[in-house]
């Protein structure tokens, strides 16, 4: 076993993450969009859940959706 | 493109044909009806005021008034109830409404937009399926979508190592 093994196996083991933050969802024309902030940070576990690293992740999605036909008829054939 | 008044006429002259005659025929049999059960009591009511015209007229009068209205109002009202309930149940017997046509939906800026240009309420004729009446009803409706947020309070990712 290789010692960057033994680093990231005592990495895992020692640290955790946390993440947090708003997601958000909309219409837009023709489209749904999604955008997020999240917050994300490194613990240490062994050290009282002490921060060791944070990170910001900002996220956008756009799904498009296209014109849709609803068939309508009353009562049902 | 059929507008409310066509719509309202056609349909009108529908059931003018087909149930006038009829509203007719119970009106005349009502009246007959009515005829036949008063002229003999009315004769008889005018022989016996004759003979006592001096004394006692008007409580007889009111009297006979009265028995006459309600003897009327008692034998005609089930005819009549029944005549309009049966015209009811012939009318939703005969015709058949239906709603048909296409919407089109789309998403737009914090909405959804339905439009339609050929939806119509057509009136037929239950037996033959063939169309006595349509009326046109273009639909251009927007339902607002606000945003929606959702708050991540917390994931906490755990990584075991294999």
């Amino acid at each position: 076993m290789s010692i960057i093994d033994d680093i990231i196996r005592a990495l895992v083991d020692r640290n955790e993450i946390i993440i947090k933050g708003a997601i958000t969802v909309g219409l837009t024309d023709g489209a749904v969009k999604l955008s997020a902030d999240l917050r994300t940070e490194i613990q240490d576990k062994k050290n009282g859940n002490k921060p060791v690293a944070r990170m910001l992740v900002p996220m956008s999605a756009r799904a498009v959706v296209d014109e849709m036909v609803i068939p309508v008829r009353i009562p049902r054939q | 493109m059929s507008d409310i008044n066509e719509f309202v006429k056609k349909l009108g002259d529908d059931i003018g044909t087909t149930f006038a005659p009829r509203v007719e025929q119970q009106v005349v049999q009502t009246g007959n009806q009515i005829a036949d059960r008063a002229a003999p009591q009315v004769q008889a009511f005018v022989d016996q005021l004759v003979k006592d015209i001096a004394a006692t007229t008007t409580p007889k009068v009111r009297e006979f008034s009265n028995k006459l209205v309600k003897e009327i109002f008692t034998t005609q009202s089930g005819p009549l109830r029944d005549f309009i309930i049966k015209a009811i149940q012939d009318l939703i017997s005969r015709y058949e409404p239906v709603v048909a046509g296409n919407v089109h939906t789309k998403v737009v800026n914090q909405g959804i937009q339905l439009t339609s240009n050929d939806t119509r309420i057509e009136i037929k004729e239950r037996a033959t399926g063939k169309a006595v009446a349509s009326l046109d009803l273009p639909v251009d409706l927007r339902i607002d979508v606000k945003e929606m947020t959702f708050e991540l309070d917390e994931a906490r990712v755990n990584v075991k190592t294999l």
